[in-house]
C-alpha cells in the first residue's frame, strides 16, 4: 500500500512539473513583449510627487483627516499628548483628538478590530501606569472605566458584526488577542488592589470589575468566534470524522502530509518560541535583585509562570489532539496556549513597566527630600 | 532611477515571470487567447502602478500575481456585465466563487498528467482552487499568497491543508479511501 501510495503522489507531483511546462511559444511571448516595450516607450517611468498620488487615493474627507492630522502630529502639543495620561492637560487631546483622527484610516472589520483593542488596553496601561506612579483618585479612575468600557464595547460589535453569516480566522486571531491583554491586566489590576496600605487601591474596585467583567466576555467571545469558524468549515463539507482522521495518521505520512503537518508546526514552534522568550526575560528579571521593587510588582511577576503552565498544558493537549486526527479540538487548544502565551507576555512587560515607574517615582521622592534637606540646610545656614 | 534601467528590470521581470502568469490567468479562466491578453495587461498594469507612481514593493512576483488576479475579476466582471446584476457590490472573493461556476472551459494542449491535475483542481471546492494551485504548483508560500488574495496566513495555510486533502481524495489518492476498500 505504501509504495502503491508513493506511486500516486509522484504522479500529483509529476502533474504539477506537467503544468509548470505550460508555457507561451517564443513567438507569442516575444510579440506581448513588443507590445509591452512599445507601452513604456510612449510612456515612460517618471518621478511624481507624493503628494499627488496619496490625494488621488484617499477621499476627500480622508485627505483633510490627513492634513489635520499632520498638522496636528506635526506640533510640539501633540507629542505632548501623545503621552498624556488621564489628568494631565493635554489628555483630552489625545483621546478626542489625535486617536480619532487616527481611526479615520483603518478601514475594514478586522483591522479595525486591532485598532479598538488597542485602544481598551492603552486606556488599561495608562491607569496602571497613575496606580504605579501613584496619581489614581476616584474622578480619574471613573474616566478610565468609561473610556475603558467605550472601546472594549466598540471592540465587541465589530467582532459580533464581522461574523455575521460565519467567522473568519482573524477575527478568532483578533478575539484571542483581545482575550490574551484584557486577562493580563484583569490579572494585573487585582495586584495592585492587593498592594498593601495605598488608598488608591480601594478606589480601583469599579475598574477592576469591570476589566473582570470584559475579560469574562472577551473568553466568551473568543470561544464562540472560534466555534463559528469551524462550524463554517464543517459547512463547507471537509471537516473530516475523528475516524477517518486518526486512521490516517496511523498511516506513513505523504508528502502532503507532512506539508500540512508542518503548518500546524509552525503554529506550535511560534507559541513554544514566546513561552520560551518569556521564561527566560523572567528568569532574567528575577534573578536581578534590584529589579522587583514592590510587592505590586511581585504580585504581577508571581502570575507569570502559572500563566506559562497553562500555555505548554494546552499546548500539550493541541498536540495530542492533532496526533488523535482531531483537528478541531487541536485547533481549540492551540489558540488556548496562543492566549495564555500573550497574557504571560503582557503581564511580565507590564510587571517589568511597573518596576520602573516605581524606580522613577522612589528618585523623585528622594530628589525632592534632597531639595527640601538642600533648603533647609541653606536656611539654617542664613540664620546663623 | 535611470529609465533605460528601469526597462531594463521590467524586461527582465517579464521574461522570468511572463509563464507563471499566464499559466494562472489560463487556469483561472480556461481560454488561452484571453489568458494572453490577461497576462500582458497584468504587465501593463506593474508599469503603471510601480513604476509610474513610484512604488516599491519587495515581491515582485507575488504583487504581479496581485495584479493578475484583479485582471482576471475586472476581466469577469465585464464578461458577465449583464447578467451579473446580482453580483453588483459583491466582493472580489464572491465572483471568483461565481466564476468557477460559469465559465467554458476551451482546453489547450497538454499532457496526460498535468490535463488530469489541472481538472481535479478545478473540480475542487471554489475557495480553495486558487491557493492550492499557487501554493502546490506555483510554489508560493502561504504569506505570498495570503498578500495576493488579502486573507491572514493563518486563514491560507488551512485552507492549503483542507485544500490538499480534498485534492488528493478527489484525485483518488486518499489513503483512508483505500483502506477501508
Amino acid at each position: 500500500m505504501m509504495r502503491h501510495t508513493t506511486m500516486k503522489n509522484n504522479s500529483l507531483h509529476q502533474g504539477a512539473q506537467k503544468i509548470r511546462a505550460i508555457t507561451l511559444s517564443p513567438k507569442e511571448k516575444a510579440a506581448v513583449l513588443a507590445r509591452l516595450l512599445e507601452h513604456v516607450a510612449q510612456h515612460p517611468a517618471r518621478i511624481v510627487s507624493p503628494w499627488r498620488v496619496y490625494v488621488s487615493q484617499f477621499r476627500f474627507e480622508v485627505a483633510m483627516a490627513t492634513v489635520l492630522v499632520m498638522l496636528v502630529t506635526g506640533g510640539s502639543v501633540a507629542s505632548a499628548a501623545k503621552g498624556a495620561l488621564p489628568g494631565d492637560l493635554l489628555y483630552p487631546v489625545k483621546i478626542s483628538v489625535l486617536e480619532p483622527a487616527q481611526g479615520l484610516f483603518v478601514t475594514g472589520d478586522v483591522p479595525r478590530a486591532h485598532w479598538a483593542a488597542l485602544k481598551t488596553v492603552r486606556r488599561l496601561e495608562e491607569a496602571e501606569t497613575l496606580a504605579a506612579q501613584g496619581r489614581l483618585n476616584p474622578s480619574v479612575i471613573e474616566a478610565v472605566k468609561n473610556n475603558f468600557e467605550k472601546s472594549a464595547n466598540e471592540f465587541n460589535a465589530i467582532v459580533e458584526s464581522a461574523q455575521t453569516g460565519g467567522s473568519s480566522e482573524q477575527i478568532v486571531d483578533a478575539s484571542v488577542d483581545f482575550e490574551a491583554r484584557v486577562n493580563a491586566h484583569a490579572q494585573i489590576l487585582s495586584a495592585v488592589g492587593q498592594g498593601p496600605g495605598d488608598s488608591q487601591t480601594d478606589d480601583l474596585s469599579s475598574l477592576r470589575n469591570s476589566v473582570e467583567e470584559n475579560a469574562h466576555k472577551a473568553r466568551e467571545q473568543r470561544a464562540s468566534a472560534t466555534a463559528r469558524f469551524l462550524k463554517r468549515g464543517e459547512q463547507e463539507g471537509y471537516a473530516s470524522s475523528t475516524e477517518s482522521r486518526r486512521r490516517e495518521a496511523s498511516q506513513t505520512r505523504s508528502s502532503e502530509d507532512d506539508r500540512t503537518q508542518a503548518l500546524f508546526d509552525d503554529r506550535v514552534h511560534a507559541i513554544e518560541t514566546m513561552i520560551t522568550s518569556t521564561e527566560g526575560r523572567l528568569h532574567d528579571a528575577t534573578s536581578s535583585v534590584s529589579t522587583t521593587t514592590s510587592s505590586v510588582q511581585e504580585g504581577i511577576l508571581r502570575n507569570v509562570p502559572e500563566t506559562l503552565r497553562a500555555a505548554e498544558d494546552a499546548l500539550k493537549e493541541a498536540r495530542q489532539r492533532q496526533d488523535s486526527g482531531d483537528a478541531d479540538k487541536a485547533y481549540s487548544a492551540l489558540l488556548d496556549s496562543e492566549s495564555a502565551a500573550k497574557q504571560a507576555d503582557t503581564s511580565l512587560e507590564q510587571g517589568l513597566r511597573w518596576g520602573k515607574e516605581k524606580d522613577k517615582e522612589k528618585k523623585e521622592n528622594e530628589d525632592s527630600k534632597q531639595r527640601s534637606g538642600d533648603r533647609q540646610r541653606f536656611e539654617g545656614g542664613e540664620g546663623d | 532611477m535611470d529609465s533605460t534601467i528601469q526597462e531594463k528590470q521590467f524586461t527582465q521581470l517579464y521574461a522570468e515571470e511572463s509563464d507563471s502568469i499566464f499559466r494562472f490567468c489560463y487556469f483561472r479562466t480556461s481560454d488561452r487567447d484571453v489568458a494572453i491578453d490577461l497576462m500582458q495587461e497584468t504587465f501593463l498594469r506593474y508599469w503603471e502602478v510601480l513604476l509610474r507612481e513610484g512604488k516599491k514593493v519587495e515581491n515582485k512576483r507575488a504583487f504581479l500575481f496581485t495584479i493578475a488576479r484583479h485582471c482576471i475579476i475586472d476581466w469577469y466582471r465585464k464578461k458577465k456585465t449583464l447578467s451579473l446584476d446580482a453580483l453588483v457590490g459583491e466582493t472580489d472573493a464572491d465572483v471568483e466563487v461565481f466564476m468557477e461556476t460559469t465559465v467554458s472551459r476551451k482546453e489547450i494542449e497538454m499532457e496526460h498528467e498535468a490535463r488530469f491535475l489541472m481538472e481535479k483542481i478545478r473540480d475542487m471546492d471554489p475557495l480553495y482552487q486558487q491557493v492550492v494551485y499557487l501554493n502546490f504548483v506555483e510554489g508560493l508560500a502561504p504569506k505570498e499568497i495570503a498578500d495576493i488574495v488579502g486573507e491572514s496566513s493563518n486563514t491560507i495555510s488551512v485552507r492549503i491543508h483542507r485544500g490538499i486533502k480534498q485534492l488528493r481524495k478527489l484525485a483518488g489518492y486518499d489513503e483512508t479511501h483505500h483502506h477501508e476498500k
